[in-house]
């Protein structure tokens, strides 16, 4: 951890999760999703080739693979002792910054959703200046105003030097709404 | 010689024309430009820009389309340093060493290692091809589906090295690699964990891949832990590392054995068809860190962690033309366009070429040197330009990175799903790296996953399911042995690590 890091304020909205604990869950997650695909390569196509060992053969192969790796992290987690396993792990903790997490997911999310009915332009500038102004907020002397006439300076540059690389320099059909269109 | 030297004297009097010259350097700027964005390797450039071959003479037309490839190659490693999100699966590699050695404040020297050594490892290589060319071209008819098959496995067996502390997180982030790409079509007509849902139908692109597992974490990282990376002026000052970003001559000296190892291990790769430069940056990386005496400083941030993967995947454009002009055999997607290219213009590549255009095969070659050196001034005056990235704000360059991953995952297909399919995959690939599942052999996995299973597919169907004699060939035969070696090699040397680590922190417990 750098000393940037060790300096960090943000206290809050914070979740704490020991290492072991969440490498046992992540490994326990992926076992049921291998157990689920396995069922699945059942549902593939037979071979219809002579020779050609089936659809499943290489999902089957690699299924097991991982298997074998998941059930050893797995008991691992479960029976190395504490020592052992903090030995094994960078950080005690697992720190996740759920809000700021979610808040990207959602963002983005809504991105997806809207570029096409809104356009490229305002979704782009909404999303830039979103993740921008509590950012510059954050910096020094910073204050509310500068940091959004700032963020909107940004996001209207960021979008438009996007759009004159894609859309006249590269013809690649953006979902615009005002400006000029390269593609018929 | 007479005949050469013929031949030679004609390539000079072609490529003294300054239409020519001003092709090859625009050839070169594009081709910068596509490979610094997500989702530009060369196949694509180059099949964006066939139609402006229509009105170009044969030797403009080859000559833009290879300065265009080799520029690609370079230009996708400069993100890949920058912001961890490389153009293609060729600088998967370079992240690893490149971007480290950017956020120490390195980023130029990081640019300037990739360009020269990238230069010199095309010119090599064109070199090896001037001498070598048509001998070389009949080795690539030795690799059939088993050797290639046999090929993939070896591709796989580098992987190891990409493991990090842990070698059962590692081999389950490979596991996870190979399964994504799995998804879609099997190639023998069947669907596989497509759920029913059209966007899985074509199976996981492996643009979505590399920004998902490479950009997308370092976003996430950037974003989340913002009010972490709040920087005082003092500290944005002295991220300028100055006089650091030079290259010293002692520092150029002991990368002259990378540069050559490298070098050959990319044109070697480039002949065998199918292989491609992401196996080629893999090997030449794996291999630097087995010669090396400070294999445990590799993904640190050091000189031979960049020089190794850029000076091989340049070098191999030169070699992906052995059996793309000697045989007829396209080694890559992009040698394939230019193949097609070839043809359109009357050309037919083969042995015969040699015989009935030796000047315009002289004239590829020496062009491609030219293309070289035309890429080191190009990329000169890039570097400082680019280099201003490393120097904004880490709170400050998360939203920018975002976006462009956003709306480069959009943009590869104009299509919503590969956003979200994006997001999805960030997020776990950021979990990942905060429980350290390393993500890299998962995007190495993914691009060796489908050479594997398509060429042991076919070489069972070649033979009728019988896999002694696929798997005996001899060319098999001692690639596979050769994939055990380097994969025990690996995992050894990666154990003998963690315990001499877990001596020393033993040592320093009081």
């Amino acid at each position: 951890m750098s000393d940037r890091t060790k300096r960090g304020a943000s206290g809050a909205f914070e979740i704490k999760v020991p290492t072991r604990a969440a490498l046992l869950s992540t490994a326990g997650v992926i076992l049921l999703g291998l157990s689920f695909l396995s069922v699945e390569t059942y549902n593939m196509m037979p071979p219809i080739l002579p020779g050609y060992p089936g659809d499943a053969f290489f999902p089957r192969l690699v299924l097991g693979f991982c298997v074998i790796w998941a059930v050893i992290i797995l008991a691992r987690s479960i029976f190395l002792s504490q020592a052992a396993a903090a030995a094994r792990y960078e950080a005690p903790y697992v720190v996740l910054h759920w809000l700021e997490f979610a808040s990207v997911i959602v963002l983005v999310l809504l991105y997806a959703l809207l570029v096409e009915p809104v356009g490229f332009e305002i979704t782009t500038v909404v999303l830039m200046m979103a993740l921008l102004v509590p950012r510059l907020l954050a910096g020094p002397r910073a204050t509310p105003a500068r940091a959004a006439l700032l963020a909107l300076a940004l996001s209207l540059a960021t979008m438009l030097i996007l759009y004159a690389g894609l859309g006249p320099g590269l013809k690649i059909g953006l979902p615009l709404k005002f400006l000029p269109t390269y593609i018929q | 010689m007479e005949a050469l030297l013929g031949h030679l004297l004609g390539a000079f009097g072609a490529l003294a024309s300054p239409t020519l010259l001003l092709i090859m350097l625009a050839g070169v700027a594009i081709g910068i430009v596509l490979g610094a964005m997500p989702g530009f390797g060369s196949s694509q450039a180059l099949a964006l820009l066939f139609p402006l071959t229509f009105a170009m003479s044969v030797d403009q037309a080859v000559l833009f389309f290879l300065a265009v490839y080799s520029a690609v190659e370079y230009g996708s490693s400069i993100p890949a340093i920058l912001i961890r999100t490389p153009g293609t699966g060729a600088s998967a590699i370079t992240v690893l060493d490149g971007y480290a050695m950017a956020r120490k404040g390195l980023a130029r020297k990081a640019l300037r290692i990739s360009l020269y050594t990238g230069v010199i490892g095309g010119m090599i290589s064109t070199l090896i091809f001037i001498v070598a060319g048509t001998s070389l071209g009949h080795v690539a008819l030795m690799f059939g589906p088993g050797e290639l098959f046999a090929v993939g496995v070896f591709g796989l067996s580098i992987v190891a090295s990409f493991f990090g502390k842990d070698a059962a997180r590692g081999f389950l982030a490979a596991g996870i690699g190979l399964l994504l790409a799995t998804v879609g079509s099997s190639g023998f007509g069947g669907l596989r964990f497509d759920f029913n849902q059209g966007y899985l139908m074509d199976g996981i692109p492996l643009v979505i891949i590399i920004i998902a597992f490479l950009a997308g974490p370092e976003a996430f990282r950037l974003l989340v832990e913002h009010r972490r990376t709040v920087e005082t002026r003092e500290e944005a000052a002295a991220s300028d590392a100055g006089d650091l970003n030079r290259i010293t001559p002692q520092e150029a000296k002991a990368l002259i054995p990378t540069i050559l190892r490298s070098s050959l291990i990319g044109t070697a790769i480039g002949i065998i068809p199918g292989a491609g430069a992401s196996v080629a940056a893999m090997l030449a990386y794996s291999e630097e860190r087995r010669w090396s005496k400070r294999p445990e400083a590799f993904g640190t941030g050091i000189p031979e962690g960049i020089a190794a993967p850029e000076c091989s995947n340049n070098a191999v454009v030169a070699g992906t033309l052995v059996p793309s002009l000697t045989l007829g055999i396209p080694g890559s997607g992009g040698a394939a366009i230019l193949l097609g290219v070839l043809i359109s213009k009357g050309v037919v590549p083969g042995p015969l070429l040699f015989r009935d255009h030796g000047t315009f095969v002289m004239t590829v070659f020496v062009g491609l040197l030219a293309i070289n050196v035309m890429m080191l001034f190009v990329g000169l005056l890039c570097t400082r330009p680019f280099s201003l990235v490393a120097k904004v704000p880490m709170r400050l360059l998360g939203p920018f990175v975002l976006v462009l991953i956003v709306v480069g995952s959009y943009a590869y297909a104009n299509y919503t799903t590969h956003v979200i399919m994006v997001l999805v995959l960030s997020a776990i690939a950021y979990w990942f790296e905060r429980i350290s599942i390393p993500v890299v052999p998962i995007v190495l996995a993914f691009i060796m996953g489908p050479i594997i299973e398509e060429n042991l597919s076919r070489a069972l169907t070649i033979t009728g399911g019988d896999l002694w004699t696929v798997l005996s060939r001899p060319i098999t035969v001692v690639v596979l042995l050769l994939a055990l070696a380097t994969a025990v090699y690996s995992i050894t040397s990666m154990m003998r690590a963690a315990v001499l680590a877990e001596k020393g922190r033993a040592k320093d417990k009081p």
